[in-house]
């Protein structure tokens, strides 16, 4: 395309080739090509991140949080959780809506009779599971799984900060409380299905902890791909 | 060059309400659908804005989304409008934080190979082809390469893009149509001009000819 043809993309045209339409795109040689290419359909890589947004999805209809939004502190909280350890984050709840898909619905008691399973909130409880009648007490649970393995994933000082945080709340209400959390999540961790070769339970010096002296301070390494596969086109931090 | 399939296109501007109704009320299934339609042109967005960090700003993204679905009324120009501004207001989050970190380049070839016009096939072949587009894209000004892309690739009509960039309609389209102009102009030409003016990286190499992805200043 020679310069003389690109004086001749008028407004029309140029309406034409953002909303879409094929006619306009052939017509116009590279440029129609380029934006084709640009909109061209949602490759596999691209949805790698799914079933992360489902198990999101999944938690926020079990625990809602009716908090009015207090901006700052929702984005320090997840923030620092999630740009950290978004890796982390991620494969755990890809290995949860994996372990959720395995799972028949059948649990260890333990889990079946967490005190946490009848939320405080009454209108949760009041509430059948949501469109999937067959998976009745897998779900609470494999979300509370979700939710605990970014808590531990997060130790150190996020603590605090993360639990008053709204994807959290629900998590130190299953525990009966902020300090309980921790005994929680550990227990709940070491239990769940489909964390086989997971993350261990006890975590004194783990690869995520931010005091840990081994100089590792803001990134969760081996541990996270031992419980699953990273989702292609998900990089680390630092590089590939 | 026939790239709309069944599935819908990045660009695409189908009527997701049904959708939104049904996962506001509580149906997973209609929000796996409402990823998969909005994902790619999102994620390939937040590419010309953060870069490599696109994937993280997108799942942050989504966990918003997925928490705010309840409060969602339906205003703004539709809910890929509102999904766009959630993921662009983490990536302002995000660019705010990452300021220090320089650009990366995008590898020449790339860019020459979309310039070529080849017809392309094979997955990982569109794929390239795809990313080197929204690569150039993304070497517009800002407010064109966003209005470029929020138009096109996201699939959102003027009123909707002017809504997400906080700017007036008209300078929306103005900025969408220079945008467009600018990338003729880049295509045209027998060499793609080398991006000389980026700041160049340093600490984020990877092997030798591996593509790396732009982030504009």
């Amino acid at each position: 395309m020679s310069p003389h043809r690109a004086r001749r993309i008028d407004r029309d045209t140029a309406e034409a080739l953002l909303a879409g339409v094929p006619e306009a795109r052939r017509g116009t040689g590279r440029l129609g090509a380029h934006l084709a290419a640009a909109t061209a359909p949602g490759q596999p890589h691209e949805l790698a991140g799914r079933a992360a947004a489902l198990a999101a999805f999944r938690a926020a209809r079990l625990h809602p949080a009716p908090e009015p939004r207090r901006t700052s502190v929702i984005k320090t909280a997840i923030a620092k959780l999630l740009t950290v350890k978004a890796a982390a984050l991620l494969t755990v709840f890809a290995a949860g809506g994996v372990a959720l898909a395995a799972t028949t619905g059948t649990l260890p008691d333990s889990l079946a009779g967490l005190p946490g399973g009848a939320p405080k909130s009454a209108h949760a409880s009041a509430r059948p599971t949501p469109s999937h009648p067959g998976r009745p007490s897998a779900m609470p649970s494999q979300a509370l799984v979700g939710l605990c393995h970014a808590y531990l994933a997060g130790a150190g000082s996020d603590h605090g900060k993360a639990l008053s945080s709204p994807p959290f709340t629900s998590l130190s209400d299953a525990a009966g409380g902020r300090d309980k959390v921790d005994a929680f999540c550990t227990k709940l961790v070491a239990t769940s299905p489909g964390n086989a070769s997971g993350r261990p339970s006890a975590h004194p010096s783990g690869a995520g902890d931010e005091r840990s002296t081994t100089g590792e301070s803001h990134e969760p390494t081996s541990t996270p791909s031992a419980t699953a596969t990273h989702p292609s086109g998900q990089p680390t931090r630092d590089g590939h | 060059m026939r790239l709309r399939t069944d599935a819908p296109g990045a660009g695409d501007q189908a009527d997701l309400s049904p959708w939104v109704h049904a996962a506001v009320a509580g149906d997973e299934d209609a929000f796996g659908f409402l990823y998969s339609a909005v994902q790619p042109g999102l994620l390939r967005y937040l590419r010309a804005l953060v870069g490599q960090d696109a994937e993280d700003v997108a799942s942050e993204a989504w966990l918003q989304i997925a928490r705010d679905l309840r409060t969602y009324r339906g205003e703004g120009g539709g809910f890929r409008a509102w999904a766009v501004s959630v993921a662009r207001h983490r990536a302002m989050d995000h660019m705010r934080r990452q300021s220090r970190r320089p650009a990366q380049l995008v590898e020449v070839a790339l860019l020459e190979q979309v310039a070529d016009g080849q017809d392309t096939a094979g997955r990982a072949v569109e794929a390239l082809a795809t990313d080197a587009a929204i690569a150039l894209i993304a070497t517009l000004p800002r407010d064109q390469a966003e209005a470029v892309l929020l138009r096109a690739v996201v699939g959102l009509d003027a009123e909707a893009a002017a809504q997400v960039l906080g700017k007036r309609p008209g300078a929306v389209r103005t900025a969408a149509y220079r945008g467009l102009r600018r990338l003729a102009e880049r295509l045209a030409g027998p060499t793609v001009p080398r991006p000389v003016a980026w700041r160049r990286a340093t600490t984020r190499t990877g092997p030798p000819g591996s593509r790396r992805s732009v982030v504009p200043r």
